[in-house]
């Protein structure tokens, strides 16, 4: 998923200076800002798939949460771990696996971890979800625009 | 001396980048892409949510924009088609990336629940 990302900055900024354009100024004005409207989109949702993933070099991270839920082999594997909310979850639960017991104090310090991490990604998860639809929106309004 | 100085005032005339009468939605839009781009680089836990809200400002700003006939009549001329292509690709891009993030997201979250109840389970018995 990542390669994808950084796949599609490097195709953005290939494209982010417009071929000549024959047109007002205000005009100009406006589509190079759409322009950049994405790239400056482009490039925070990178940041924030990289806060989710965590740095590239720690690739073991969430291996063990895929292990724990047996059942659930999520596609998301290297998706999950990070420094901060769910790189904490992460180093919690492998303390509990490691020690292989069910003490109630390991087991209660994962449960804190996990409430943190679900809280941090309530915090957020709205965002994304609001910009998803603003996104098809403006794609609505663009088509429309054409085919008029 | 004299065609110098007026090639200099000229010049400056030129490279003045914005006319001094914009639409306000394009002004508005640039003030939204500055905010924007201040707060660009690595996310934190605390950053992210100024960050999201940005970005989300900056969209609502382009809907607007593009409620605009004067704006829609420029989109709409045929000698734009292959920059109105350019941004369209963008666009999905975007919205690509935005639909990973959201399901990353949700994705994750379900497996918090799963293990909270997983350890709950362990907990009781």
């Amino acid at each position: 998923m990542k390669r994808a990302i950084h796949k599609g900055l490097k195709v953005i900024k290939k494209n982010s200076t417009f071929s000549a354009f024959n047109g007002d100024r205000e005009t100009t004005i406006m589509f190079n800002m759409l322009k950049e409207v994405e790239v400056v989109s482009l490039k925070a949702f990178d940041s924030l798939l990289s806060f989710i993933s965590g740095p590239e070099a720690r690739t073991t991270g969430w291996s063990l949460v895929s292990k724990l839920v047996h059942h659930k082999k999520v596609a998301s594997a290297d998706e999950e771990a990070d420094i901060n909310e769910f790189a904490k979850a992460d180093a919690a639960l492998l303390a509990l696996v490691d020690q292989n017991t069910s003490k109630s104090d390991n087991i209660k310090g994962v449960q804190t971890q996990l409430e943190s991490l679900e809280l941090c990604i309530q915090d957020i998860e709205e965002g994304p979800e609001y910009l998803s639809r603003n996104l098809i929106k403006t794609r609505v309004s663009f088509l429309n625009i054409l085919n008029h | 001396m004299a065609s110098s100085s007026n090639q200099k005032t000229g010049f400056h005339a030129r490279s003045n980048s914005f006319p001094s009468r914009l639409n306000p939605a394009i002004t508005q839009l640039d003030e939204h892409l500055r905010r924007s781009r201040a707060s660009e680089g690595a996310c934190t836990s605390s950053s992210l949510g100024g960050k999201l809200s940005s970005l989300q400002d900056l969209h609502d700003c382009v809907n607007k924009l593009l409620f605009l006939p004067l704006n829609q009549q420029a989109i709409a001329q045929e000698n734009n088609g292959k920059l109105i292509e350019e941004l369209l690709d963008g666009s999905l891009q975007v919205l690509d990336l935005c639909n990973t993030a959201k399901d990353a997201l949700l994705q994750t979250k379900e497996s918090v629940h799963e293990l909270q109840s997983i350890l709950r389970r362990r907990g009781c018995v």
